[in-house]
């Protein structure tokens, strides 16, 4: 509601953008009449801008980096049978949920809750799934090393999809019998027959009991299942797509016209045409915006590249939420790495030892690891509400605010391993800077894709 | 060749002698002497290299470059502990100068008071000023003079490593590939860094503007394209590397016992099905990846240039004026031939000014406590 409240300039400024619109049939008079000088100068981009913001265009995405741990990532028949498991509630115990329960793909594969809900309340807020192929870790804390071993945390999860290995092992190989040896080979089915009702080495005591019981091979069968059921539900991921946002069309007709536009001569009337075609893509308030998000409110350190994100771990102060423990982040996602029954280093991984380096020379100790929570995309971020690990802040405008005037992170001496690093500067932008940077923000959700069937919109 | 060197050096320490005569002549002026001076005694150093491969170099005369550069160091060191004990004296006498002074203020306000013995409180008075006028001279003499000392012993360690390369590369024929500094390819770009703060938007620009386009042109930054970017990206704050800064591929041990040199090792298996931007890497054997984990080779001999095997190194790095490390935590995975380790899991996510440390952990240092331990220090500049 404070938008209204702005300044005379900015309201001016959207109505000239309003003004622009109409004057796109190529009546260059009025252009120049709609646009004040600043604001033509704000469409004014150098080659070197151009480059530079074609590094965070999707179109220079490509395609998810080699995954060495799954020789299944670019199989299409594990893409597919894996977008049946991510939607099929039938795997799991209660017929409840399946991962589309708190990634929802018309919701940008979130689920709008501060917490997630499902068997029962997560620690954590739900992240997207969108772009995740692309990152080396894992869960906000990185307690992850590939998407397929990510994959089968949630279905043990008591608080999630709460199904154990053994119980979600048996339903998908009755359901999916032959998807499954499709891609996978033959498979006796037989083990099935010997399996406990059920049965994980994560689960309550029962569980936990019956896996102890269970015989060596019985235990390897059944892992080899689940594990490729996540390899599967990583396929399907990593041919998730984005359309391109307003920001991505901007920068292709920046790049496209670039070398039409570099004559010198600002007043001309093919250039007043060329802004002409930009401002109907961003308005003014949404270019100042991105000026600032790759300028003086320094965004673009973390948040780079076509994703917005450096998939780094980096401590903002987010606001603890009065939990018994506080926030550890990646120095406790590391620990877990470390221990981690599904890592590259483990016996389910297609990795030669030497192949996973990441884990090998894997950051155990540092104080920079405390607390540190992994970048999060912007992509889609206007239409993916609430914000940060716990859902902390209600909208952008919150999420500003922090970064304008942050919070230190808290410092518990009992818990802590040594006093939180604080990552980020106050901003100090004015009110009128805030909201410029707020509407660029929302420029970078695509569209829905209603038609590509990855999404199963 | 060892007679020459010191000839050359006797009449650098003339021309500083002669020039500590002639006062009038300023310090910069004298600084600007010693340099020169340096640098005839350094296009010294560099001429038994060239000899040297032409005589197709054997053992022995290998030995020969580590044997003046041995001397070069003790004789710095030397020149250092001079130059440290002449600015201990100047404080000393600096303070005896302060005392003096202290003193006549406090005759001259006694002196209101008791009108009695003024001739012989203005002799003394006199007395005083011309001791401290003594005082003074003698000061600006040994603090220069320490100065000097300290300059010309910097610059002898410096020639010292140039001839310490000279032999290690004799030493070590044929498996020493690049003597470069490591750096990253210039076509790498990566803008970003976490904790950057914005001073002043203008002031840390990036410096892509002289890198693109200026240098293409060659045209004077006010005449046309002022500025090439209108985004007004912040750069690395905390990140100036200092000019003078030492990122030479060799070094001596922090304790100078030991000497080092690192170098990228390039993996013939990986060129291979690398994606077209490491292939690039490799055409450049000075250059480090960005983002990706690679390896180095450590060599390492003491000052007789006996290779030294078995050290057990902790890996460290860092970026001053940035909270972080590396991202990942490497260490010597093999020790490919005596005195050459392969150290691996080396992996940098952003360009600017790294520090790497290796820090000796063999037997004997074991005992000792973190901070006495040996260590080697390289800088790089990505």
């Amino acid at each position: 509601m404070r938008i209204f409240q702005l300044s005379a300039l900015l309201s001016c400024l959207i109505l000239l953008s309003a003004c622009l619109k109409e004057s796109n049939n190529n009546n260059v008079q009025e252009v120049e009449k709609s646009l004040s000088a600043q604001q033509l100068s704000l469409y004014q981009f150098t080659e070197v801008d151009i480059a530079f913001l074609e590094k965070f265009s999707i179109n220079a995405l490509g395609t998810p980096p080699e995954s060495v741990s799954n020789h299944f990532a670019d199989n299409e028949l594990a893409a597919k049978l894996g977008k049946k498991l991510f939607f099929d509630k039938s795997l799991s115990r209660n017929n409840q949920f399946s991962c589309a329960s708190c990634h929802q793909p018309q919701r940008y594969f979130t689920d709008g809750l501060k917490l997630s809900k499902a068997s029962g309340t997560t620690h954590r807020s739900s992240p997207t799934i969108l772009g995740a192929a692309y990152s080396p870790w894992q869960f906000w804390d990185g307690r992850k090393d590939s998407l397929w071993s990510q994959a089968l945390g949630p279905i043990e999860d008591a608080n999630e999809i709460n199904t154990t290995r053994v119980e979600y092992v048996r339903r998908l190989l009755k359901k999916y019998p032959q998807d499954y040896q499709n891609i996978f080979g033959e498979l006796s089915m037989s083990f099935l027959g010997e399996l406990p009702e059920v049965a994980s080495p994560l689960g309550d005591n029962i569980a936990q009991a019956q896996w102890q019981a269970m015989d060596k091979s019985l235990k390897h069968q059944v892992n080899k299942v689940f594990t490729n059921a996540g390899k599967v539900m990583m396929a399907y991921q990593r041919q998730l797509t984005l359309p391109m946002s307003r920001f991505d069309q901007f920068v292709e007709l920046l790049a496209k016209d670039k070398n039409i536009n570099s004559d010198e001569n600002a007043s001309s009337n093919s250039d007043l045409n060329y802004i002409a075609k930009l401002s109907d893509i961003l308005t003014p308030v949404e270019v100042m915006g991105m000026r600032l998000f790759v300028g003086k409110a320094n965004c673009a350190s973390c948040h780079n590249g076509p994703l917005f994100t450096n998939y780094e771990f980096h401590n903002i102060g987010a606001p603890e939420v009065g939990m018994p423990s506080v926030e550890l982040g990646r120095y406790q996602g590391v620990k877990e790495l470390l221990t981690d029954e599904f890592s590259c280093l483990s016996l389910w991984s297609d990795a030669k030892e030497n192949d996973c380096a990441e884990m090998r020379f894997l950051k155990s100790s540092g104080p920079e690891l405390v607390g540190a929570l992994k970048t999060p995309t912007l992509r889609n971020i206007g239409s993916t509400a609430p914000y940060m690990q716990f859902g902390q802040f209600d909208n952008l405008q919150q999420v500003l605010g922090h970064y304008n005037k942050p919070s230190p992170p808290v410092y518990n001496r009992e818990q802590h391993p040594n006093r939180p690093h604080f990552d980020i500067m106050p901003l100090k932008l004015d009110a009128q800077e805030l909201l410029a940077l707020e509407s660029f923000l929302r420029t970078l959700t695509s569209p829905l894709p209603k038609d590509d069937p990855w999404w199963g919109i | 060749m060892l007679l020459l060197l010191k000839k050359i050096k006797i009449k650098a320490k003339k021309i500083i002698n002669r020039k500590t005569i002639i006062r009038k002549i300023s310090f910069s002026f004298a600084f600007i002497f010693t340099l020169l001076a340096s640098n005839q005694s350094i296009a010294y150093a560099a001429s038994p290299k060239t000899q040297a491969n032409e005589n197709q170099t054997s053992k022995t005369q290998a030995s020969k470059p580590l044997t003046i550069a041995v001397e070069m160091l003790a004789q710095a060191n030397s020149e250092e502990t001079q130059s440290r004990q002449l600015i201990v004296k100047a404080n000393k006498v600096r303070k005896q100068i302060k005392n003096l002074r202290a003193q006549m203020l406090k005759d001259k306000s006694n002196k209101d008071k008791l009108n009695k013995e003024e001739s012989s409180k203005e002799k003394s008075k006199k007395d005083k000023s011309e001791h401290i006028s003594q005082l003074n001279k003698l000061l600006e003499k040994e603090q220069k003079k320490g100065a000097e000392l300290r300059l010309h012993s910097k610059l002898l360690k410096q020639q010292a490593t140039v001839q310490f390369e000279q032999g290690f590369i004799d030493l070590w024929q044929g498996k020493i590939v690049s003597r470069s500094p490591l750096t990253m390819n210039a076509d790498v770009k990566n803008y970003f860094s976490h904790n950057a703060k914005i001073r002043s938007v203008h002031k840390n620009k990036l410096n892509m503007n002289n890198m693109e386009v200026q240098s293409e042109n060659n045209i004077p930054e006010d005449t046309t394209n002022q500025s090439v970017m209108s985004l007004e990206i912040p750069a690395l704050t905390g990140q100036n590397a200092p000019p003078d800064l030492n990122i030479d591929a060799f070094k001596f041990s922090r304790k100078e016992k030991y000497f080092a040199h690192i170098e990228v090792q390039n993996n013939d298996t990986e060129i291979n099905n690398a994606e077209s931007d490491i292939s690039k890497h490799s055409a450049n054997v000075s250059a480090v990846p960005l983002n990706k984990i690679h390896q180095w080779r450590l060599f390492v001999t003491d000052l007789a240039g006996t290779p030294i095997e078995g050290i057990n190194f902790e890996v460290e790095g860092h970026m001053p004026g940035h909270v972080h490390g590396l991202p990942t935590k490497p260490r010597v995975t093999k020790e490919i031939e005596p005195g050459v380790y392969l150290v691996d899991g080396m992996k940098f996510q952003m360009k600017g000014w790294w520090v790497i440390k290796f820090i000796l952990r063999s037997d004997e240092n074991e005992a000792e406590n973190k901070s006495q331990s040996d260590f080697f220090i390289f800088n790089l500049v990505l």
